[in-house]
């Protein structure tokens, strides 16, 4: 027995009839006991997934631990997030558990909003940075991606375009309509028979990497 | 009616397609032949990835996008990334190469670890290494704390396969900074972000069919050939429609709108 529950059968079994429970419910909402059963199910997830974040933040200290300790590259970035874990479940517990408290709000306001818009500026500037790598021909497909992104960027995005040429937004919003739905649909319903397969070979145990 | 409004074919679809692969199986059982699967470029290359890897004494990254598992529109994705990782684990744990995952959802750092755990047991080496750090919930965060950790470990390789929200552009152009080799996937809207920046990639129903090819398991690969019968029939029923659209008879797709 103790040998069959360390098995793979036992989940496997539970992943299929947990599947099943969810897909009937979309295509029989009305059968009796369906909907609650999903319901059931939809609270039980959100309760594992609450117990997983245990282990990941006690990965998180301990690393950020060891390399504070080592003296590794940069570990003052990882001495202040352990400070900051301390320190803000610190407010929390002693703000009565409140995430209202006037310490606790000065902490989301005043450091975790500010550090955020900070991120965001950085990262914007490098997401301005990227695309000038799309505009490289480097290949076939790069020269057709280029060409397409500099017609609709002129045609439908960018003001300037029409200005330009009365052409480009006829033909950038002809490539919107047309190829660009055309090709986001047939991907869409490809796509849709994967995740069903897949759905399928999970039920069935065979996809590994899931059910390790 | 007792099926749901608007779910009438989804239903039939769904059906027809587990007929198919029942059927594939059914001829797999009698031995009789069945029709040669092409391998994507993208998941043919990742021994040569890894080898690379070793060559250089540098790290293998791998991320499985910036979204965790409650968004139910990304699990299939996140599964076909998880058949992926475990692959590479293994390729990994064979060939002596380090490999790091990141990840910004503590509910997929769990998997992920069992992940690379699997592929390290398919080598033969349970006890090889496994190093799955999480992040930060924050996405920006978190791709911040990656990319830097690309550059600070100097990765050769920068394996990238899943959803991403906002991450694949400043993740794939990181990697390549850091003089990494990229192979993304994706099957959504960020696929924009995983062209420019990947030197590979696994596009669209790839994903899906790549945990399924390397496997190399007799009954994937006709649960593969099955779903692309699906498509196939799908695409019959496509031009069908394109042709009776044109020429004023919308009874098709009134009959696919049910």
């Amino acid at each position: 027995m103790t040998a069959y529950l360390k098995s793979r059968q036992p989940v496997i079994y539970l992943l299929a009839f947990c599947t099943l429970v969810c897909l009937l419910q979309v295509f029989f909402p009305q059968v009796p006991g369906l909907t609650p059963a999903y319901g059931y199910l939809s609270s039980w997830m959100s309760i594992l997934i609450g117990f997983v974040y245990i282990p990941s933040t006690i990965s998180l200290i301990v690393r950020s631990a060891k390399s504070v300790q080592k003296r590794k590259e940069r570990w003052y970035v990882d001495a202040i997030i352990l400070a900051m874990m301390i320190i803000t479940a610190g407010v929390y517990l002693s703000g009565g558990q409140s995430m209202s408290s006037t310490q606790y709000r000065w902490i989301f306001n005043i450091l975790y909003t500010a550090c955020q818009s900070a991120v965001w500026g950085i990262m914007a500037l490098w997401l301005v940075y990227i695309p000038t790598q799309t505009f490289l021909f480097k290949n076939v497909d790069m020269a057709l991606f280029t060409i397409t992104a500099v017609i609709t960027a002129l045609g439908v995005h960018a003001p300037v375009g029409t200005a330009i040429w009365g052409g480009f937004p006829i033909i950038g919003q002809w490539i919107v309509n047309y190829p660009d739905k055309g090709v986001s649909y047939a991907t869409g319903v490809l796509t849709g028979v994967g995740v069903l397969l897949t759905g399928l070979r999970m039920i069935r145990g065979q996809e590994k990497g899931v059910i390790a | 009616m007792i099926i749901a409004q608007g779910q009438t074919v989804p239903f039939i679809v769904m059906i027809a397609t587990f007929g198919f692969v029942l059927f594939w199986q059914w001829r797999a059982k009698q031995g009789k032949k069945l029709p040669e699967l092409r391998i994507p470029a993208g998941v043919k290359v990742i021994p040569q990835l890894v080898g690379r890897a070793v060559e250089m004494d540098r790290p293998v990254h791998f991320c499985s996008g910036d979204t965790g598992l409650n968004y139910a529109f990304t699990t299939a994705l996140n599964a076909a990334a998880w058949s992926i990782l475990s692959y590479l684990a293994k390729t990994c744990a064979e060939l002596g190469a380090t490999l790091y995952v990141t990840t910004n959802s503590p509910d997929k750092y769990l998997i992920e670890s069992e992940s690379v755990h699997a592929g390290n047991v398919l080598a033969g080496k349970p006890n090889y290494p496994i190093d799955v750090e999480y992040l930060s919930p924050d996405a920006w965060a978190y791709q911040a704390k990656a990319v830097s950790l690309m550059k600070e470990r100097k990765i050769a390789v920068n394996v990238m396969v899943g959803f991403f929200y906002i991450a694949h552009m400043s993740m794939g152009q990181g990697g390549r900074e850091a003089g990494a080799i990229g192979l993304g996937g994706t099957d959504g809207g960020d696929i924009h972000g995983i062209i420019p920046t990947c030197d590979y990639a696994l596009l669209g129903v790839e994903n899906y069919a790549a945990g399924a090819i390397l496997s190399g398991d007799t009954q994937l690969k006709t649960a593969l050939i099955g779903q692309d019968t699906m498509e196939y029939v799908i695409l019959g029923i496509t031009i069908l429609g394109i042709i009776l659209a044109s020429l004023g008879i919308p009874q098709l797709s009134q009959l696919l709108s049910n």
